[in-house]
C-alpha cells in the first residue's frame, strides 16, 4: 500500500479509535485558566514535551517492530517518561482501541505486541506503522499532527470559536510538527527517546482524571 | 559540555555497613581542578551502626560561571545515608557562560538514601545544567526533596536544564528532562516560578486519589509535585513527611 494513503487513513478523524473522546488535556487547561487565545502557545508546549515523547516512542517502536524485535522495553521507556498516571491511562486507552481495530484489519501487525498487556498508543501505533510500511518521519508527523488536531477540535467544542480560526492554528503549527519529526525520525533505541516533561500539563491531566465535569475523557 | 574555563569540583561519598556490626564506614574525598575551584564539603554530622548523616556544605561562592560540581554518592548494601544542606543554592548571572551541577548516586541492595534538598534558585542570566542519576539495586529506598526556583523575587527566570534518570535494577523508572528558561517556563510550568518535588523510590504507598499532588510511577515509587508562584505555595511538607515515613 502506498505510504501516503496509509498516512491519510491513520490521520483521518473518522478512523474508529475514539479520537473524539480526547482533548489533549486542553479541556482541563481551559478549566484552570488557559484562554482560547493561549491555545497556539499550548500546542507549541505540547509539541516540545509530551507529544515529542509520544512521537519518539512511536518511532522507536516502529523500528523495533520492523526489525522483529521486542517492544516491551520501548513501552517501559515511554512509561518512565510519563510520570502522570492520568496521561498513561489516556494513552493506554487509545492504544487499546487502536489495537482492537488493527486486530480486525491487520492481525499480523500485532505480533510484536503479544507480550504486552496494556501498551501505550505510541507503542501500538509503532507496530501498525511497521506493518503497513509507514516511514519513521511520516509516523512522527502523524503523531504531531494528530495531537494538534485533537487539541484544536476539542477547543472548538469547549470555547466559542470560528472553525477557521482553529484550522489556522493547525496550519500555523505545521512547521513545529515538521521540526518535531526531524528531531525523532532517526531514533532507534529506547534510551534515545526524548524525555521532556511538562509539569503543568501533568497537573492539569491529574485534576481532569478525577473530575466529573468534563466532555472529554482526557 | 566541558569548556576550557570549567572548574571541576568533585565530591565523593561512600557509606558502607560494617560487617562486624560496628559504626558504618564513611569515606569521602574532595578534589578541585584548580585552587580557585568551588567545592562542596561533606561534613559528617553523625554516624552510627545504622546510618551516616552528612551535611553538604559549599566552600566558596556557588554557583558561578564555569563551576562544575560533581557529587558522586555510593551507599553500599544495607547502609544508609541521610544528606542535608545548610542552605539553598543560587546560580548567579553567568553573562553568557555556563555551569553544571551533576549528582550520581548508586545504592546497593537494601541501601537507603534520603536527601533533604534546599531551594535551588536560578537567577536571571544563569545557564545551568543539573543532572540527577540514580541507580538502585533491589530493596533500596530513596527519598529526595527538591525545590526549584526560577529567578529571585521579581526577577526573570534564568536558564536551566534539569535532567533526571532513575533506574531500579537497571530498568528505567523515571526519565525526565526539563529545559526551563524565560521562553519555555510559561508553557512547561504554566507561568509558575517554583516547582517543588518529593521523590520516593523503592517503597510503595497504597493508591490514594485524594492526594492530587502525587504521581504514582508506573514501575513503582512516587513523585509529588506542586507548582507555585512562591516557594511556600509549592511546598510539600506532608509529602516529605510521608516519604520519610515510608523509608522507615
Amino acid at each position: 500500500m502506498h505510504h501516503e494513503l496509509v498516512l491519510m487513513l491513520l490521520a483521518d478523524a473518522r478512523l474508529p479509535v475514539g479520537g473524539h473522546t480526547q482533548s489533549g488535556t486542553v479541556e482541563a487547561a481551559l478549566a484552570h485558566g488557559l484562554t482560547a487565545h493561549d491555545v497556539p502557545a499550548y500546542l507549541r508546549t505540547r509539541l516540545r514535551s509530551v507529544t515529542l515523547v509520544e512521537a519518539g516512542s512511536a518511532v522507536v517502536a516502529r523500528h523495533r517492530a520492523a526489525c522483529g524485535g521486542d517492544l516491551a522495553d520501548v513501552d517501559v521507556a515511554w512509561a518512565a517518561r510519563t510520570p502522570s498516571s492520568a496521561l498513561r491511562q489516556a494513552s493506554r486507552g487509545q492504544g487499546r482501541t487502536l489495537r482492537r481495530l488493527a486486530g480486525l484489519l491487520w492481525p499480523e501487525a500485532l505480533a510484536p505486541l503479544h507480550d504486552l498487556l496494556a501498551p501505550s498508543r505510541a507503542t501500538v501505533l509503532g507496530a501498525v506503522a511497521a506493518h503497513l510500511g509507514l516511514p519513521a518521519g511520516s509516523l512522527a508527523r502523524l503523531v504531531g499532527y494528530d495531537d494538534v488536531q485533537t487539541v484544536c477540535a476539542a477547543a472548538l467544542k469547549l470555547a466559542p470559536l470560528d472553525p477557521a480560526v482553529a484550522t489556522g492554528w493547525v496550519a500555523a503549527a505545521l512547521p513545529e510538527i515538521a521540526a518535531l519529526a526531524a528531531e525523532v525520525a532517526d531514533l532507534t533505541s529506547p534510551g534515545e527517546i526524548p524525555a521532556v516533561g511538562c509539569p503543568q500539563i501533568e497537573v492539569w491531566a491529574q485534576a481532569h482524571a478525577v473530575t466529573n465535569r468534563r466532555l472529554f475523557r482526557a | 559540555m566541558l569548556t576550557s574555563t570549567e572548574r571541576v569540583g568533585r565530591t565523593r561519598i561512600r557509606v558502607s555497613a560494617d560487617p562486624d556490626g560496628g559504626r558504618c564506614r564513611v569515606r569521602s574525598a574532595m578534589t578541585g581542578s584548580d585552587p580557585s575551584t568551588a567545592l562542596v564539603r561533606p561534613m559528617v554530622l553523625h554516624h552510627d551502626a545504622r546510618a551516616a548523616r552528612i551535611s553538604l556544605v559549599p566552600e566558596g561562592a556557588l554557583l558561578l560561571a564555569g563551576d562544575a560540581i560533581e557529587v558522586d554518592i555510593t551507599v553500599d548494601a544495607g547502609a544508609r545515608l541521610d544528606l542535608v544542606e545548610p542552605g539553598g543554592t543560587v546560580a548567579f548571572d553567568m553573562r553568557g557562560d555556563r555551569a553544571r551541577w551533576d549528582v550520581r548516586a548508586r545504592l546497593g541492595r537494601d541501601a537507603v538514601l534520603t536527601w533533604a534538598g534546599e531551594p535551588f534558585v536560578v537567577a536571571a542570566g544563569a545557564d545551568v545544567s543539573r543532572r540527577l542519576d540514580l541507580e538502585l539495586a533491589a530493596g533500596a529506598g530513596v527519598a529526595i526533596r527538591d525545590t526549584l526556583v526560577l529567578g529571585r523575587y521579581g526577577e526573570r527566570p534564568g536558564g536551566m536544564r534539569q535532567h533526571t534518570t532513575v533506574a531500579v535494577e537497571r530498568s528505567p523508572v523515571l526519565v525526565e528532562e526539563l529545559p526551563l528558561d524565560a521562553a519555555t517556563a510559561p508553557g512547561l510550568l504554566g507561568g509558575h516560578r517554583v516547582l517543588c518535588s518529593v521523590l520516593l523510590l523503592g517503597r510503595q504507598l497504597a493508591p490514594d486519589p485524594a492526594v492530587p499532588d502525587r504521581y504514582d510511577l508506573d514501575a513503582g515509587g512516587h513523585l509529588w509535585r506542586r507548582l507555585g508562584a512562591q516557594a511556600h505555595q509549592a511546598a510539600l511538607p506532608d509529602a516529605w513527611r510521608d516519604a520519610l515515613k515510608a523509608i522507615g
